[in-house]
C-alpha cells in the first residue's frame, strides 16, 4: 500500500517536475538534438549555453528583467499600501463615505473597463510610455480589497476598542494592532499583486511604445508567440542557437526571479489562503 | 490585474472598435471608398529599376529577379543621406524578437546616421498588432508612418473595420506625389509593380506605400533528398499517382509521413481539381472556395488520405511546429510561402545532402500540370500610410521611403537588411550570413515600412536559388489570382468578419478530416459561413465586380 502511495505521489510530482526539467534541458540543448527529439529534450547529450549567451548579449533581456523587477517591487509596495488603507477605511463602520465607496469597489469587481476607455484614461493622464502606465491602472484590485476588508472586520472589536480607550487614533490602531495581526493575509495579497505585476504584458504592450521599456513578459512573448526567430526572407542563420532553445531559455529567465519570492512568503501562504477562504 | 479572461474581453472590445473608428470620420467620409473612385485613380507609372542587373531575370507575369550571389562590390545608389535632421516616427510590426533599444543598438544608430534623421519606432509584435492599432488610432498623436494592415492589404483580418474612413480623415492621399509620372521623382518607388500599388488604393487615392512581394505565394515544398532515397517518383502525374506517392514515402515506423498537415493536402488537391483561389467569379456569380464542388471533392479525398495515415499524426495540435518536422525529415511535403526557401536551408540539420524543391500539382485526372494559386495577399506583404502633413513633410517622407526601397544588390539594401559587414554579417560563399548581433539588432521592422521588389536569393546556395527560380518560372505564367485581390476590392464586412469566417472553414474542415464530423457536415458549415457574414461579403464584392465590368 505504501509503495503504491509512493508511486502515485512520484507520478504526480513527475507531472509537475518533468515539464520544468524539459524546459531547462531544452534551453541547454543543441539544434540537432532538439530537432531529433521533436522539440522537447529531457536529458541533453551535450550542454550548451548558446541560447543564454544570445539572450544576455543582445541587451534586451537583462534590461527587461530589470524593468519587471522595478514594476513588480514598486507596484507591489504601492498596491499593498493603498489596498490596506482602503480596506481598513471600509472595515470601520461609519467611516466617511463608507457606503458609496464600498459600492464603487464592488462595482469595479463586476465591471472592468475595455481596452479603449483604459487607453484613453492613461493617455489623458499623460502616462503613455511611462512605467506608471503599467503600475497605476492595476494598483488597487477590488478583489483584494474585499478579502482584506473581510479579514480586518474579523479582528475582535474589543482589541480595537481597548486601544481607543488607551488613546490610540486610527493610524496607531492600523499600524500597531491591525497590521501586525494581518501578516499572513498581507503576504498572500502581496504575492497576488507581485505575480500580477510580474506577468503583466498586455498593459505594457498597449501603453509602452518604446520597446526599451518593455518588461520581460512582453519580450518573452515576442520570442514564444511570434514563432519565428528571424523574420525571414533571404537570411543566412549560420550557427545561431535554435528557436526552441531560445524560447525555453527566456522562459527560464522569466520564471526564476518570481520563483525566488515564494520561499519567503511560503510560511504565511497556507495560513493566509485558509483565512481568506473561511472568514472571507 | 490582467488575467486571461480580461484579456479575452479586451480582444473582444478591440473587435468591436469599428464604430469608434467610424466616429473618427466626418460622417461624409463613408462614401469615399467606392469602386468608381478607386477605379479612376492614376497609379504610379511603372519603371523597373536598372540599377542592378539580376543573374536570372524576372518578368512581367510576376516572376522575381534572382541572384546567385550578392553583387560584389554592391552598387552604391546614393551619395548621401536622404534627410537632413529632424525625427521620423513610425508604427511598425515585427515577426522577430524585439531588438535592443537604440542606445545598445549600433545598427539602429548607424541607420539614423545613414538616413540623416532620428528614427523613432513603435515596434509591435505581429500577433498583437490589431489590439495595439485600435488603441493607437483612438489618440490623435499619430506617428508619421503607420503600418495599418497585417499581411492582408484589403482590411485588417483581426477585425478592424472602417479602415478606409479612418484613412480618409487622418492620412495623406499620396496621389499628387506619386500618381502617373510624378512617381519618377522617387525612382525606387517607381520600380514597385503596379499590382502592389493597386493594393494601396482607397477612397479614390493612393493611401500608402507598399511592401511588395512576389505573387507566387504558397507552394508545396518537397524534400528531394528523402524522395530520392525512398525511390518514389517525385512528380506524380495525377491525383491517383500523388496518392501512391504519399503512401510510398510514409513510414510511420521510421517516424516519417508524407505531409506535415491535412491543410496542405487540401491546398494541393484543390489546385489539382482547378478549384477557385479564394473566390470564383464567372461574370455573374461569385462563389467562395468553400462552396465550390472542388472543395467538396478535395475534402472527401483528403479525408480518405488522412485515414490512410499519410499525414503527420500531431498536425492538429495548436501551433504545430511544421517547419521543424519538415527540416527533421518527419514529413516530406509542406505547404509554405516562397519566402521560406532560405530559412529551410539556414535551419537545415540534414547536412549537405539536404535538398528541397517545389512540387507542382498535376491535373487531377492527369494530362499535364494544373494551374497554381497566386498569393492570397496579392503582390504585397502590407502597406504603410502617412499621417496627414504639409507638402514639404510628405515629400521628405517619400524621399526617405525612396531610400528605404533601394533595390537588392545595392549597398543600401545590404546595409538595411544585414547591417555592417563584420559586425552584423559575414560574407560566406557569396551570401551574407548573420552574426548573433545581426539577428538581434537588425530586426527593427523597418523593412515593413516600404521595400524594394522582392528577389529570389538563398544566401550561399546558388543551386538552391536556381531551383527556386526555375520553379517559379514554371508556374507563374499559368497561376491564378484571387479575383477579389486582383481587382483591388474592399469589403467592410470582409475586413471585419474574415477571422470568424476563416474560423468556420478551418475548424469545420479539421473536424471533418479528423473524423469528428461526417462529410455531410460540410453543408452545415457552408450554411453557417453564409449566415454569419459570407452572403453579405459576397454581395459587397459582387456589386463592385459588376460595376467594374469584370468578366
Amino acid at each position: 500500500m505504501k509503495a503504491l502511495k509512493a508511486l502515485l505521489l512520484t507520478l504526480c510530482c513527475a507531472l509537475v517536475v518533468v515539464p520544468f526539467v524539459g524546459i531547462v534541458a531544452t534551453s541547454l540543448s543543441t539544434r540537432e538534438q532538439i530537432v531529433r527529439e521533436g522539440g522537447f529534450v529531457i536529458i541533453p547529450d551535450q550542454i550548451t549555453f548558446a541560447a543564454y549567451e544570445a539572450l544576455f548579449t543582445g541587451g534586451v533581456v537583462p534590461r527587461a528583467v530589470g524593468v519587471s523587477v522595478f514594476i513588480t517591487a514598486v507596484g507591489t509596495a504601492l498596491s499593498l499600501t493603498t489596498t490596506t488603507l482602503l480596506a481598513y477605511g471600509l472595515s470601520r463602520p461609519g467611516s466617511l463615505g463608507h457606503r458609496p465607496v464600498l459600492t464603487l469597489v464592488v462595482g469595479a469587481l463586476l465591471f472592468t473597463p475595455g481596452i479603449i476607455p483604459g487607453y484613453l484614461t492613461v493617455s489623458t493622464l499623460g502616462l503613455l510610455d511611462s512605467y506608471w502606465a503599467v503600475i497605476l491602472p492595476a494598483v488597487v484590485s477590488a478583489f483584494n480589497v474585499v478579502i482584506l476588508r473581510a479579514f480586518f472586520m474579523e479582528i475582535p472589536a474589543e482589541l480595537v476598542e481597548s486601544a481607543r480607550i488607551d488613546g490610540a487614533g486610527d493610524w496607531q490602531i492600523l499600524t500597531r494592532i491591525v497590521l501586525p495581526l494581518s501578516k499572513a493575509v498581507l503576504s498572500v495579497i502581496g504575492l497576488f499583486y507581485a505575480v500580477g505585476y510580474w506577468n503583466a504584458f498586455f498593459t505594457a504592450l498597449l501603453y509602452l511604445n518604446d520597446a526599451a521599456k518593455w518588461p520581460v513578459q512582453l519580450v518573452l512573448r515576442t520570442y514564444v508567440v511570434n514563432q519565428q526567430q528571424l523574420g525571414v526572407d533571404q537570411v543566412g542563420a549560420g550557427s545561431l542557437p535554435p528557436q526552441e532553445a531560445l524560447q525555453m531559455a527566456i522562459l527560464v529567465i522569466s520564471i526564476v526571479p518570481i520563483l525566488l519570492v515564494y520561499p519567503f512568503v511560503q510560511r504565511h501562504f497556507t495560513k493566509g489562503v485558509l483565512v481568506g477562504a473561511v472568514k472571507g | 490585474m490582467l488575467t486571461r479572461r480580461t484579456l479575452l474581453r479586451g480582444a473582444a472590445a478591440a473587435a468591436v472598435s469599428g464604430p469608434l473608428l467610424a466616429a473618427c470620420g466626418d460622417g461624409g467620409a463613408d462614401n469615399q471608398n467606392t469602386t468608381e473612385r478607386n477605379q479612376g485613380v492614376r497609379l504610379p507609372a511603372y519603371a523597373p529599376s536598372t540599377v542592378v542587373k539580376p543573374d536570372l531575370p524576372g518578368n512581367a507575369d510576376g516572376l522575381l529577379d534572382a541572384f546567385l550571389s550578392y553583387p560584389d562590390p554592391p552598387v552604391q545608389q546614393f551619395t548621401g543621406p536622404p534627410l537632413t535632421g529632424g525625427t521620423v516616427s513610425a508604427f511598425v510590426l515585427t515577426g522577430s524578437p524585439v531588438p535592443p533599444p537604440k542606445e545598445n543598438n549600433p545598427f539602429w544608430q548607424e541607420l539614423d546616421k545613414r538616413l540623416g534623421t532620428e528614427l523613432k519606432l513603435t515596434i509591435t509584435p505581429s500577433a498583437e498588432m490589431a489590439a495595439k492599432f485600435s488603441t493607437l488610432i483612438t489618440g490623435d498623436d499619430l506617428p508619421d508612418l503607420i503600418v495599418p494592415a497585417l499581411f492582408l492589404p484589403n482590411g485588417v483580418p483581426a477585425g478592424i473595420g472602417n479602415l478606409p474612413q479612418w484613412m480618409a480623415t487622418k492620412c495623406t492621399d499620396l496621389t499628387e506625389y506619386l500618381g502617373g509620372d510624378a512617381v519618377k521623382e522617387y525612382p525606387n518607388l517607381a520600380a514597385i509593380s503596379t499590382a502592389a500599388w493597386k493594393q494601396c488604393v482607397y477612397n479614390g487615392g493612393i493611401y500608402g506605400v507598399p511592401v511588395p512581394r512576389g505573387v507566387a505565394g504558397t507552394l508545396m515544398f518537397r524534400r528531394d533528398d528523402i524522395v530520392q532515397k525512398v525511390g518514389a517518383d517525385p512528380d506524380p502525374k495525377s491525383f491517383a499517382e500523388f496518392r501512391d506517392f504519399c503512401r510510398k514515402v510514409t513510414d510511420a515506423k521510421a517516424n516519417r509521413w508524407a505531409i506535415v498537415n491535412a491543410g496542405g493536402l487540401m491546398f494541393l488537391v484543390q489546385q489539382m481539381l482547378g478549384g477557385p483561389n479564394g473566390w470564383r467569379w464567372d461574370g455573374a456569380k461569385l462563389t467562395h472556395q468553400v462552396e465550390s464542388e472542388e472543395f467538396r471533392k478535395a475534402l472527401s479525398d483528403v479525408v480518405a488520405m488522412y485515414k490512410e495515415g499519410v499525414v503527420h499524426p500531431d498536425s492538429f495540435a495548436g501551433n504545430a511546429p511544421t517547419k521543424r518536422w519538415f527540416n527533421a525529415g518527419e514529413a516530406v511535403l509542406t505547404a509554405d510561402r516562397y519566402t521560406a526557401w532560405p530559412q529551410y536551408y539556414a535551419e537545415n540539420v540534414a547536412g549537405p545532402a539536404f535538398k528541397i524543391s517545389g512540387m507542382r500539382p498535376p491535373k487531377y485526372d492527369g494530362g499535364g500540370w494544373a494551374p497554381t494559386w497566386q498569393s492570397s495577399a496579392g503582390a504585397t506583404n502590407n502597406f504603410t500610410v502617412f499621417k496627414k502633413a504639409d507638402k514639404g513633410r510628405v515629400k521628405e517622407l517619400l524621399t526617405l521611403c525612396n531610400y528605404l526601397a533601394a533595390p537588392f544588390g545595392t549597398a543600401e539594401f545590404l546595409f538595411r537588411r544585414y547591417g555592417v559587414a563584420g559586425t552584423h554579417y559575414t560574407m560566406q560563399n557569396g551570401g551574407p550570413v548573420y552574426t548573433q548581433a545581426g539577428v538581434t539588432q537588425t530586426a527593427l521592422g523597418v523593412r515593413y515600412i516600404v521595400d524594394a521588389p522582392d528577389a529570389i536569393f538563398i544566401p550561399g546556395n546558388p543551386e538552391a536559388t536556381k531551383t527556386s527560380y526555375e520553379y517559379q518560372k514554371a508556374v507563374i505564367g499559368t497561376s491564378v489570382p484571387d479575383p477579389v485581390i486582383a481587382n483591388g476590392l474592399f469589403s467592410d464586412e470582409w475586413s471585419r468578419k474574415q477571422p470568424v469566417l476563416g474560423g468556420i472553414v478551418n475548424n469545420g474542415q479539421n473536424d471533418i478530416i479528423a473524423g469528428r464530423q461526417p462529410l455531410t457536415y460540410l453543408d452545415e458549415m457552408i450554411k453557417n459561413w453564409r449566415s454569419q457574414g459570407g452572403d453579405k461579403v459576397r454581395q459587397e464584392f459582387t456589386e463592385q465586380l459588376q460595376k467594374l465590368g469584370v468578366k
